[in-house]
């Protein structure tokens, strides 16, 4: 079985207005916590759509468990995604209209990889194993950020994902209560045995994982700027 | 959970755009609803009552006013023909049933019809009776009345009561009331649904006894034309005194196929004018209802495009506001046909809430409005009766709300998640 997670090659992607991103060579192995870092519009969160599906580059591959994910059509792309990837934004993405145990409970209707009558209580379980178990049939908009965060870090974990992305996950949040959601991330990574990919601006955070990825020279002006 | 309780759950999570989509579509399917069945129950319902009697002969004139006066107490009378034109009809071997009455008076502007007792033992093209006693019985005396339901519920008159009738089919301030003949009540029918709710029904013999004593009081009343009178006891034609007349006949033929036959034969050889009622109510829906009806139809034909539009719009906007919630569910692993069918299933409970709303709110408002319309008009709307094309046309709105639960679902997968989830609401 491979032990690399993710495996990008001679990627290049178009952002638009011509800007591009060029990617000749990225290696993440399974079980590896790294940061990429870079200063905003540097593409970083590009980098976790490539990785993701979510965004198909112009060429180049984008091997995600030895899949390649850029030759995916956007159906199978989303279906390979809740299949292996969980994925934490920055703004949460969690469904308003639902409680956190649905939300947890939506990541496993679609996701698809347990079982129908597994889905209850592996949703209660990872709630919580986030420390939210009093909170279960709050809806997001009664909950404080810290607490979106904790489900949707949960609804990431519904699928046993073998690769999490988190697209600025403490980047809404308060120094104290980023400091927790950090830490709970590091965590359910190490526990899962999922690789973590983690866009941020804050060195301090990504000083704290086991790579860092700098990725302020990724794209490219068609003037040739950096 | 299933994909019918989260769209569901979608729509009770915004309200108010949900009550007010849902509102929109059952304004413009009540709309539907109310014109098409009126239309149909107006149309139905006046044809129902002209196939009572295959014939109706009077006094030259309008045959059209002749039926209207005679068979929905709408109009005034033509004049009144004599009594041996009604006897002699009656043993006509082409006429099954012949009913005379005489119409002159009024409480309160329902109309007192002078009948024969056999009058009660009418019966529909189905043989049923048209006319039930709901209380009492019918009358023995000469001036015992029987009243029709609206008649009774709109006059409080109860069995036993008392009245006088006043001269005309209409009230008309100042007009004497005939106090020296008053009427008693014997009896009430129950709701039939036709003209003969709103009339008294009186025995001929007490419409003649009034009219003898108002020609003794008036003189001759010879010449007193049909407008003079309101439709009075007029003796235009071939009438001598108040006794000698009825105001018209109504036949019911042994074999309909015979009444050409006999109208020209009445035609011909009497000064009585013969009117085919089925015939007279479809040259009026042919000259002047039918224009109408299209014109409803076009009404409705409109408020079916505006409330497709409006469905159509509605859940376009609404799940264009879910964009970001498709793209969520894309990035947690929805197949194609799980966000399709979710979209599809929201927009399809919002149509159908929609649909449902209006039919209830159409037809319930039809229930409260067929009283007043039925009191009014005497004609008897089935509120609840949907047809064929009622039917075609709200699945027409139910089909097009649904595709247009397709459209945000199709748009999604025409973009990147990645854009909706950065640019969504």
């Amino acid at each position: 079985m491979s032990t690399i997670a993710v495996q990008m090659s001679n990627v290049q992607a178009t952002l638009g207005s011509g800007v591009r991103l060029t990617l000749p060579q990225f290696d993440v192995q399974q079980g590896e916590a790294m940061a990429i870092t870079g200063p905003s519009g540097c593409g970083k969160s590009t980098l976790l759509n490539l990785v993701s599906g979510l965004r198909r580059p112009d060429s180049g591959i984008v091997s995600v468990l030895g899949t390649d994910v850029a030759a995916l059509k956007p159906a199978q792309a989303d279906r390979f995604r809740g299949a292996h990837i969980g994925f934490i934004h920055q703004s949460f993405h969690l469904l308003e209209a639902f409680t956190a145990l649905e939300n947890v409970l939506l990541g496993l209707r679609f996701g698809g990889a347990v079982e129908h009558k597994l889905w209850k209580s592996k949703a209660q379980e990872l709630l919580a194993r986030v420390g939210l178990s009093h909170r279960l049939n709050s809806r997001p908009a009664s909950l404080s950020v810290g607490e979106r965060q904790r489900v949707a870090i949960a609804r990431a974990l519904a699928n046993n994902p073998r690769l999490l992305l988190a697209d600025e996950p403490t980047g809404a949040l308060d120094p104290k209560t980023a400091e927790d959601i950090f830490a709970l991330l590091l965590e359910v990574a190490r526990e899962h045995g999922c690789a973590l990919l983690l866009v941020t601006h804050d060195h301090g955070l990504a000083n704290r994982l086991t790579s860092n990825f700098d990725a302020s020279h990724l794209v490219t002006t068609p003037g040739g700027a950096a | 959970m299933n994909l019918a309780r989260i769209a569901w759950r979608y729509l009770w999570s915004r309200p108010l755009i949900t009550v007010a989509a849902v509102t929109g579509i059952a304004l413009g399917v009540a709309l539907i609803c109310t014109v098409l069945t009126l239309r149909r129950e107006t149309e139905s319902s006046l044809k129902r009552e002209a196939g009572l009697f295959d014939m109706v002969v009077g006094a030259k004139g309008s045959p059209l006013q002749l039926v209207l006066s005679t068979v929905y107490h709408l109009d005034v009378p033509t004049g009144n023909i004599p009594v041996a034109r009604y006897n002699a009809l009656k043993t006509d071997p082409q006429v099954a049933a012949a009913y005379a009455i005489g119409m002159g008076d009024n409480y309160k502007n329902f109309r007192i019809v002078g009948i024969e007792p056999d009058y009660f033992g009418l019966k529909d093209g189905r043989g049923m009776p048209v006319l039930e006693m709901a209380q009492g019985e019918i009358f023995k005396d000469a001036f015992d009345v029987v009243l029709g339901s609206s008649v009774a519920a709109q006059t409080g008159l109860k069995l036993g009561a008392t009245f006088a009738g006043t001269h005309g089919l209409v009230s008309v301030a100042g007009s004497a009331p005939h106090d020296e003949f008053p009427y008693r009540v014997t009896g009430i029918l129950k709701p039939s649904g036709t003209a003969q709710d709103r009339a008294i029904f009186a025995p001929m013999e007490s419409i003649w006894r009034i009219h003898e004593k108002e020609e003794t009081e008036h003189g001759a009343i010879k010449g007193v034309t049909a407008a003079e009178n309101q439709g009075g006891t007029s003796t235009k034609g071939e009438g001598k005194g108040a006794r000698d007349q009825v105001t018209a006949v109504l036949l019911q033929m042994k074999n309909r196929g015979m009444r050409i036959w006999l109208a020209d034969k009445i035609r011909n050889n009497t000064e009585s004018m013969p009117a085919v009622p089925i015939e007279e109510i479809l040259r009026l829906y042919q000259n002047v209802l039918t224009p109408m009806q299209q014109a409803l139809l076009a009404v409705a034909a409109l408020v079916v495009i505006v409330s497709v539009l409006t469905v159509m719009t509605t859940l376009y906007q609404a799940a264009e506001r879910r964009r970001k919630d498709i793209a969520i569910i894309r990035t947690l692993g929805g197949r194609p046909h799980e966000i399709f069918t979710l979209s599809v299933a929201e927009a399809m409970l919002l149509s159908l809430t929609g649909i449902v709303s209006g039919a209830l709110l159409g037809h319930g408002g039809l229930v409260l409005a067929s009283h007043y319309l039925q009191e009014r008009s005497g004609i008897s709307v089935g509120a609840w009766s949907m047809d064929g094309l009622e039917i075609l046309l709200l699945t027409v709105v139910f089909f097009c709300g649904s595709v247009a639960g397709l459209v945000p679902a199709v748009v999604s997968y025409r973009r990147s998640p990645a854009g909706d989830l950065h640019g969504g609401s």
